[in-house]
Protein backbone atom coordinates (compact mmCIF):
# COMPACT_ATOMS: atom_id res chain seq x y z
CA UNK A 1 0.00 0.00 0.00
CA UNK A 2 2.70 2.41 0.90
CA UNK A 3 4.82 1.67 -2.07
CA UNK A 4 1.50 2.39 -4.09
CA UNK A 5 1.41 5.73 -2.43
CA UNK A 6 5.12 6.35 -3.34
CA UNK A 7 3.98 6.09 -6.73
CA UNK A 8 1.31 8.58 -6.86
CA UNK A 9 2.57 11.12 -4.81
CA UNK A 10 5.43 13.38 -5.74
CA UNK A 11 7.31 16.45 -4.25
CA UNK A 12 6.92 18.85 -6.92
CA UNK A 13 10.26 19.79 -7.62
CA UNK A 14 11.50 23.06 -6.50
CA UNK A 15 12.41 25.66 -8.96
CA UNK A 16 14.57 28.03 -6.76
CA UNK A 17 17.40 28.98 -9.35
CA UNK A 18 17.30 30.92 -12.57
CA UNK A 19 19.09 27.48 -14.23
CA UNK A 20 19.95 24.11 -13.39
CA UNK A 21 23.14 23.81 -10.74
CA UNK A 22 24.54 21.10 -12.27
CA UNK A 23 24.95 22.60 -15.55
CA UNK A 24 27.99 24.56 -14.69
CA UNK A 25 28.85 23.31 -10.50
CA UNK A 26 29.82 20.31 -9.33
CA UNK A 27 28.37 19.71 -6.21
CA UNK A 28 31.45 16.67 -4.63
CA UNK A 29 33.40 19.99 -4.76
CA UNK A 30 33.28 22.10 -1.88
CA UNK A 31 35.29 24.81 -1.05
CA UNK A 32 36.26 27.76 1.08
CA UNK A 33 37.95 30.44 0.62
CA UNK A 34 38.78 33.84 1.97
CA UNK A 35 40.22 36.70 0.40
CA UNK A 36 39.59 40.42 -0.80
CA UNK A 37 36.67 41.56 -2.50
CA UNK A 38 37.58 43.38 -5.58
CA UNK A 39 34.21 43.52 -7.97
CA UNK A 40 30.61 43.07 -7.10
CA UNK A 41 28.24 42.64 -10.13
CA UNK A 42 25.27 43.83 -8.07
CA UNK A 43 22.77 42.14 -11.38
CA UNK A 44 20.06 39.86 -12.25
CA UNK A 45 19.32 37.07 -12.97
CA UNK A 46 22.54 36.12 -10.64
CA UNK A 47 24.75 38.92 -8.76
CA UNK A 48 29.16 37.56 -8.72
CA UNK A 49 31.55 38.36 -6.87
CA UNK A 50 35.17 38.86 -7.28
CA UNK A 51 37.73 37.69 -4.68
CA UNK A 52 41.68 37.77 -4.52
CA UNK A 53 42.49 34.84 -3.11
CA UNK A 54 46.34 34.48 -1.86
CA UNK A 55 47.45 30.62 -1.45
CA UNK A 56 50.40 29.15 1.13
CA UNK A 57 53.24 30.52 -1.68
CA UNK A 58 51.99 33.82 -1.88
CA UNK A 59 50.16 34.01 -5.72
CA UNK A 60 47.29 35.89 -5.84
CA UNK A 61 44.00 34.44 -7.88
CA UNK A 62 40.81 36.02 -8.78
CA UNK A 63 38.12 33.66 -8.24
CA UNK A 64 34.81 34.33 -9.28
CA UNK A 65 31.28 33.54 -7.18
CA UNK A 66 27.64 33.60 -8.36
CA UNK A 67 24.98 33.98 -6.21
CA UNK A 68 21.22 35.19 -5.65
CA UNK A 69 20.18 38.42 -7.49
CA UNK A 70 19.36 41.88 -5.54
CA UNK A 71 16.05 40.88 -5.12
CA UNK A 72 16.50 37.97 -2.91
CA UNK A 73 19.93 39.13 -1.44
CA UNK A 74 17.61 42.24 -0.25
CA UNK A 75 15.24 40.03 1.37
CA UNK A 76 17.97 37.77 3.31
CA UNK A 77 19.41 40.59 4.62
CA UNK A 78 22.13 42.50 2.39
CA UNK A 79 22.55 45.95 1.57
CA UNK A 80 24.10 46.88 -2.22
CA UNK A 81 27.25 48.65 -1.32
CA UNK A 82 26.74 48.53 2.78
CA UNK A 83 27.14 44.67 3.48
CA UNK A 84 30.26 44.16 1.28
CA UNK A 85 32.36 46.81 -0.51
CA UNK A 86 35.24 46.46 -2.74
CA UNK A 87 38.04 45.55 -0.66
CA UNK A 88 36.31 43.77 2.00
CA UNK A 89 38.34 40.70 3.38
CA UNK A 90 35.16 37.48 3.56
CA UNK A 91 35.14 34.11 3.73
CA UNK A 92 32.93 32.38 0.74
CA UNK A 93 31.41 28.64 1.42
CA UNK A 94 30.64 27.74 -2.36
CA UNK A 95 31.17 24.74 -5.22
CA UNK A 96 33.34 24.81 -7.66
CA UNK A 97 32.71 24.88 -11.70
CA UNK A 98 33.30 21.31 -13.34
CA UNK A 99 35.33 23.11 -16.27
CA UNK A 100 36.28 26.66 -14.69
CA UNK A 101 39.00 26.99 -11.69
CA UNK A 102 38.68 29.81 -10.42
CA UNK A 103 34.51 29.76 -10.76
CA UNK A 104 32.01 28.45 -8.03
CA UNK A 105 28.49 29.11 -6.69
CA UNK A 106 28.37 30.53 -3.65
CA UNK A 107 26.01 29.27 -0.47
CA UNK A 108 27.39 31.73 2.39
CA UNK A 109 29.54 34.45 2.92
CA UNK A 110 31.01 35.34 6.27
CA UNK A 111 32.30 38.62 7.55
CA UNK A 112 35.19 40.07 9.43
CA UNK A 113 32.90 40.67 12.16
CA UNK A 114 31.69 37.22 12.28
CA UNK A 115 28.17 37.71 10.45
CA UNK A 116 27.45 35.15 8.26
CA UNK A 117 24.99 36.01 5.58
CA UNK A 118 23.18 33.36 2.79
CA UNK A 119 24.63 33.96 -0.66
CA UNK A 120 23.24 31.70 -3.03
CA UNK A 121 20.55 28.65 -3.04
CA UNK A 122 22.02 25.02 -1.92
CA UNK A 123 23.57 22.66 -4.49
CA UNK A 124 21.42 20.89 -7.12
CA UNK A 125 18.60 23.42 -7.00
CA UNK A 126 16.81 23.52 -9.79
CA UNK A 127 18.68 20.10 -11.41
CA UNK A 128 14.97 18.11 -11.32
CA UNK A 129 16.65 15.92 -9.09
CA UNK A 130 18.34 13.18 -9.53
CA UNK A 131 15.94 10.76 -10.89
CA UNK A 132 14.28 11.80 -14.48
CA UNK A 133 10.50 12.63 -14.51
CA UNK A 134 9.53 9.81 -16.14
CA UNK A 135 9.89 6.14 -16.37
CA UNK A 136 12.24 5.17 -19.64
CA UNK A 137 10.13 3.96 -22.37
CA UNK B 1 18.93 39.42 37.92
CA UNK B 2 19.30 36.55 35.75
CA UNK B 3 15.33 36.06 36.88
CA UNK B 4 14.38 39.45 35.75
CA UNK B 5 15.93 38.58 32.17
CA UNK B 6 14.38 34.82 32.47
CA UNK B 7 10.81 36.77 32.58
CA UNK B 8 11.49 39.12 30.17
CA UNK B 9 12.60 36.23 27.69
CA UNK B 10 9.44 34.52 28.66
CA UNK B 11 7.26 37.18 28.18
CA UNK B 12 8.60 37.63 24.60
CA UNK B 13 8.29 34.29 23.93
CA UNK B 14 4.69 34.31 25.13
CA UNK B 15 3.80 38.08 23.59
CA UNK B 16 5.21 36.41 19.88
CA UNK B 17 3.23 32.88 20.61
CA UNK B 18 0.33 35.55 21.12
CA UNK B 19 0.64 37.59 18.27
CA UNK B 20 1.05 34.81 16.02
CA UNK B 21 -2.19 33.17 17.36
CA UNK B 22 -3.68 36.55 17.51
CA UNK B 23 -2.99 36.71 13.46
CA UNK B 24 -4.36 33.30 12.73
CA UNK B 25 -7.97 33.89 14.85
CA UNK B 26 -8.47 37.53 13.05
CA UNK B 27 -10.98 36.72 10.77
CA UNK B 28 -10.84 36.75 6.97
CA UNK B 29 -10.79 40.18 5.35
CA UNK B 30 -13.92 40.61 3.25
CA UNK B 31 -14.37 43.13 0.32
CA UNK B 32 -17.21 45.27 0.15
CA UNK B 33 -18.99 43.01 -1.94
CA UNK B 34 -18.30 39.94 0.42
CA UNK B 35 -15.52 38.18 -1.22
CA UNK B 36 -12.50 37.40 0.75
CA UNK B 37 -9.81 39.83 0.34
CA UNK B 38 -7.00 38.57 -1.10
CA UNK B 39 -5.43 42.10 -1.95
CA UNK B 40 -1.29 41.94 -0.37
CA UNK B 41 1.70 40.48 -0.71
CA UNK B 42 2.10 36.88 -0.68
CA UNK B 43 4.67 33.73 -0.46
CA UNK B 44 3.77 30.61 -2.64
CA UNK B 45 5.01 27.39 -1.29
CA UNK B 46 5.32 28.06 1.95
CA UNK B 47 3.49 26.74 5.28
CA UNK B 48 5.08 29.66 8.03
CA UNK B 49 2.86 32.30 9.34
CA UNK B 50 4.49 35.76 10.05
CA UNK B 51 6.65 38.21 8.09
CA UNK B 52 9.36 37.21 5.47
CA UNK B 53 12.10 37.77 7.51
CA UNK B 54 10.46 35.75 10.50
CA UNK B 55 8.80 32.75 8.52
CA UNK B 56 12.82 32.41 6.16
CA UNK B 57 15.03 32.86 9.10
CA UNK B 58 18.05 30.87 9.45
CA UNK B 59 18.85 29.36 6.00
CA UNK B 60 15.92 30.79 3.76
CA UNK B 61 16.14 28.02 1.10
CA UNK B 62 17.04 24.75 3.14
CA UNK B 63 19.23 22.42 2.23
CA UNK B 64 17.10 19.64 -0.30
CA UNK B 65 15.42 17.09 1.84
CA UNK B 66 15.96 19.09 4.97
CA UNK B 67 12.51 20.57 4.79
CA UNK B 68 9.03 19.01 3.95
CA UNK B 69 8.00 20.61 0.73
CA UNK B 70 4.89 22.56 0.32
CA UNK B 71 3.74 21.88 -2.97
CA UNK B 72 3.18 18.30 -3.60
CA UNK B 73 0.83 16.13 -6.09
CA UNK B 74 0.23 13.57 -8.63
CA UNK B 75 3.03 12.75 -11.17
CA UNK B 76 1.88 14.07 -14.59
CA UNK B 77 0.74 10.32 -16.71
CA UNK B 78 2.31 11.35 -19.77
CA UNK B 79 1.45 9.81 -22.98
CA UNK B 80 4.22 7.47 -24.33
CA UNK B 81 5.81 10.08 -27.01
CA UNK B 82 5.79 12.63 -24.41
CA UNK B 83 7.12 10.54 -21.90
CA UNK B 84 10.28 10.52 -24.50
CA UNK B 85 10.45 14.00 -25.54
CA UNK B 86 9.84 15.06 -21.15
CA UNK B 87 13.38 12.60 -20.74
CA UNK B 88 15.19 14.50 -24.05
CA UNK B 89 14.22 17.82 -22.15
CA UNK B 90 15.47 16.09 -18.80
CA UNK B 91 18.93 14.78 -20.21
CA UNK B 92 19.04 18.11 -21.41
CA UNK B 93 19.21 20.41 -18.70
CA UNK B 94 22.40 20.83 -18.04
CA UNK B 95 23.10 22.60 -21.36
CA UNK B 96 19.58 23.96 -22.19
CA UNK B 97 16.55 25.02 -20.53
CA UNK B 98 13.89 27.46 -21.50
CA UNK B 99 14.22 29.08 -17.51
CA UNK B 100 18.23 29.66 -18.52
CA UNK B 101 17.28 31.83 -21.71
CA UNK B 102 14.69 33.94 -19.38
CA UNK B 103 11.44 32.48 -20.76
CA UNK B 104 8.49 33.12 -19.16
CA UNK B 105 6.94 30.19 -17.47
CA UNK B 106 3.70 29.60 -15.52
CA UNK B 107 4.95 28.28 -12.02
CA UNK B 108 2.06 27.21 -10.12
CA UNK B 109 1.45 28.47 -7.44
CA UNK B 110 5.19 30.18 -7.55
CA UNK B 111 8.33 29.76 -6.61
CA UNK B 112 8.94 30.12 -2.59
CA UNK B 113 12.40 32.75 -2.95
CA UNK B 114 10.23 35.25 -4.67
CA UNK B 115 6.64 36.60 -3.72
CA UNK B 116 3.58 37.51 -5.39
CA UNK B 117 0.90 40.29 -5.34
CA UNK B 118 -2.82 40.32 -5.41
CA UNK B 119 -4.76 43.53 -6.66
CA UNK B 120 -8.48 42.58 -6.41
CA UNK B 121 -11.44 44.46 -7.58
CA UNK B 122 -15.30 43.29 -7.50
CA UNK B 123 -14.47 42.83 -11.71
CA UNK B 124 -10.77 41.51 -11.92
CA UNK B 125 -8.74 39.92 -9.86
CA UNK B 126 -4.63 40.63 -10.96
CA UNK B 127 -1.93 38.36 -9.62
CA UNK B 128 1.96 40.15 -10.14
CA UNK B 129 4.44 37.67 -9.69
CA UNK B 130 7.79 39.17 -8.88
CA UNK B 131 9.98 36.37 -10.39
CA UNK B 132 10.89 37.42 -14.37
CA UNK B 133 8.36 40.81 -13.82
CA UNK B 134 5.20 38.47 -14.81
CA UNK B 135 1.60 39.61 -14.23
CA UNK B 136 -1.97 37.55 -14.81
CA UNK B 137 -4.77 39.68 -15.37
CA UNK B 138 -8.14 37.77 -14.33
CA UNK B 139 -11.10 39.24 -15.46
CA UNK B 140 -14.10 37.77 -13.22
CA UNK B 141 -17.54 36.22 -14.91
CA UNK B 142 -16.12 36.94 -18.16
CA UNK B 143 -15.69 34.18 -20.74
CA UNK B 144 -12.10 33.59 -22.46
CA UNK B 145 -11.39 35.65 -25.85
CA UNK B 146 -12.80 34.06 -29.32
CA UNK B 147 -9.05 35.49 -30.99
CA UNK B 148 -7.01 33.55 -28.35
CA UNK B 149 -2.86 34.23 -29.08
CA UNK B 150 -0.75 31.35 -27.77
CA UNK B 151 0.88 32.64 -24.41
CA UNK B 152 3.39 31.57 -22.04
CA UNK B 153 1.09 32.27 -19.36
CA UNK B 154 -2.45 31.27 -21.20
CA UNK B 155 -5.72 33.28 -20.84
CA UNK B 156 -7.40 33.56 -17.45
CA UNK B 157 -10.80 34.07 -16.37
CA UNK B 158 -12.29 33.48 -12.89
CA UNK B 159 -15.36 33.24 -10.59
CA UNK B 160 -16.48 32.66 -7.18
CA UNK B 161 -17.29 29.62 -5.68
CA UNK B 162 -18.51 30.55 -2.26
CA UNK B 163 -15.50 31.82 -0.92
CA UNK B 164 -12.92 30.14 -3.24
CA UNK B 165 -11.69 32.05 -6.40
CA UNK B 166 -10.87 29.61 -9.12
CA UNK B 167 -9.44 30.81 -12.49
CA UNK B 168 -9.74 28.73 -15.59
CA UNK B 169 -6.85 29.02 -18.29
CA UNK B 170 -6.23 28.22 -21.42
CA UNK B 171 -4.49 29.13 -24.23
CA UNK B 172 -1.16 28.10 -23.84
CA UNK B 173 2.08 27.91 -26.30
CA UNK B 174 3.77 24.71 -26.75
CA UNK B 175 6.87 25.79 -24.95
CA UNK B 176 8.65 23.37 -22.85
CA UNK B 177 7.76 24.78 -19.38
CA UNK B 178 11.12 23.57 -17.47
CA UNK B 179 11.66 20.00 -17.94
CA UNK B 180 7.54 19.81 -18.63
CA UNK B 181 6.07 19.35 -21.71
CA UNK B 182 2.14 20.95 -22.48
CA UNK B 183 0.44 21.56 -25.65
CA UNK B 184 -1.73 24.66 -26.47
CA UNK B 185 -4.58 21.97 -25.31
CA UNK B 186 -3.52 22.54 -21.98
CA UNK B 187 -6.34 23.63 -19.37
CA UNK B 188 -5.51 24.61 -15.68
CA UNK B 189 -8.32 25.15 -13.02
CA UNK B 190 -6.90 26.64 -10.14
CA UNK B 191 -8.76 27.09 -6.72
CA UNK B 192 -7.77 29.67 -4.08
CA UNK B 193 -9.11 29.73 -0.51
CA UNK B 194 -8.47 31.60 1.76
CA UNK B 195 -8.81 29.77 4.89
CA UNK B 196 -7.66 31.74 7.67
CA UNK B 197 -5.54 35.13 8.07
CA UNK B 198 -2.53 34.02 7.37
CA UNK B 199 -3.37 31.51 4.96
CA UNK B 200 -4.36 30.57 0.99
CA UNK B 201 -5.31 26.90 0.37
CA UNK B 202 -4.02 26.09 -2.95
CA UNK B 203 -5.08 23.15 -5.81
CA UNK B 204 -4.39 23.38 -9.32
CA UNK B 205 -5.28 20.85 -11.82
CA UNK B 206 -3.58 20.33 -15.09
CA UNK B 207 -5.64 18.46 -18.15
CA UNK B 208 -4.07 18.23 -21.21
CA UNK B 209 -5.54 15.98 -23.46
CA UNK B 210 -2.74 15.80 -26.24
CA UNK B 211 -0.11 15.14 -23.89
CA UNK B 212 -1.38 13.59 -20.74
CA UNK B 213 -3.35 10.58 -20.06
CA UNK B 214 -5.54 11.60 -17.05
CA UNK B 215 -5.77 15.06 -15.74
CA UNK B 216 -3.30 15.54 -12.43
CA UNK B 217 -3.70 17.87 -9.11
CA UNK B 218 -1.19 19.32 -7.18
CA UNK B 219 -1.25 20.86 -3.75
CA UNK B 220 0.13 23.80 -2.14
CA UNK B 221 -0.47 26.24 0.39
CA UNK B 222 0.53 30.89 0.34
CA UNK B 223 0.99 32.26 3.07
CA UNK B 224 0.63 36.80 3.56
CA UNK B 225 4.27 38.65 4.04
CA UNK B 226 2.97 41.80 6.00
CA UNK B 227 5.62 44.26 5.23
CA UNK B 228 7.35 43.06 1.90
CA UNK B 229 6.97 44.63 -1.21
CA UNK B 230 7.94 43.60 -4.82
CA UNK B 231 11.15 44.25 -6.26
CA UNK B 232 12.97 44.75 -9.83
CA UNK B 233 13.73 41.23 -11.66
CA UNK B 234 15.24 41.63 -14.93
CA UNK B 235 16.53 38.14 -16.24
CA UNK B 236 18.34 39.82 -18.97
CA UNK B 237 20.49 41.99 -17.70
CA UNK B 238 23.19 40.15 -16.58
CA UNK B 239 22.48 36.42 -17.94
CA UNK B 240 25.49 34.73 -18.84
CA UNK B 241 23.65 31.11 -19.71
CA UNK B 242 23.72 31.13 -23.09
CA UNK B 243 27.06 31.92 -23.69
CA UNK B 244 27.53 28.85 -21.05
CA UNK B 245 26.18 26.36 -22.79
CA UNK B 246 27.82 26.74 -25.68
CA UNK B 247 30.91 26.99 -24.65
CA UNK B 248 30.09 23.34 -22.50
CA UNK B 249 28.84 22.03 -25.76
CA UNK B 250 31.81 23.21 -27.66
CA UNK B 251 34.36 21.93 -25.11
CA UNK B 252 32.65 18.77 -24.21
CA UNK B 253 32.32 19.26 -20.58
CA UNK B 254 28.50 17.54 -21.22
CA UNK B 255 26.74 16.24 -24.46
CA UNK B 256 24.03 17.32 -25.98
CA UNK B 257 22.46 13.64 -25.97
Amino acid sequence: MSRAITCLLFVVAPAWAHHSFGAEYDVSKPVTLTGVVTKIEWTNPHCYFFLDVTDKDGAVTNWKFEGYPPNVLSRVGWRKDVTMRVGDTVTIFAWRARDNATLAHSRFVTFKDGKKLESGPPAGNGDGGNTPPVVEQ
Amino acid sequence: MRVVFAFALAALFASSQASAQHAQSRPIPRMPDGKPDLNGVWQPGSDRPGTWEEANQGVGVPEPGSRAQVTHGDRPSYQPWAAKKVLQSYNLRRVDEPVARCLPVLDLPGIVLYPIQFVQTPQTVVILIEQRHLFRVIPLNAKHPDDLDPAYLGDSVGHWEGDTLVVDTIGFNEQMSGMNIHSDALHIVERYTRVDFNTIDYQATLDDPKVLTKPHTIYSKIMLRPGTRLRESVCEENNQDPERFEKLLKEGVVERK
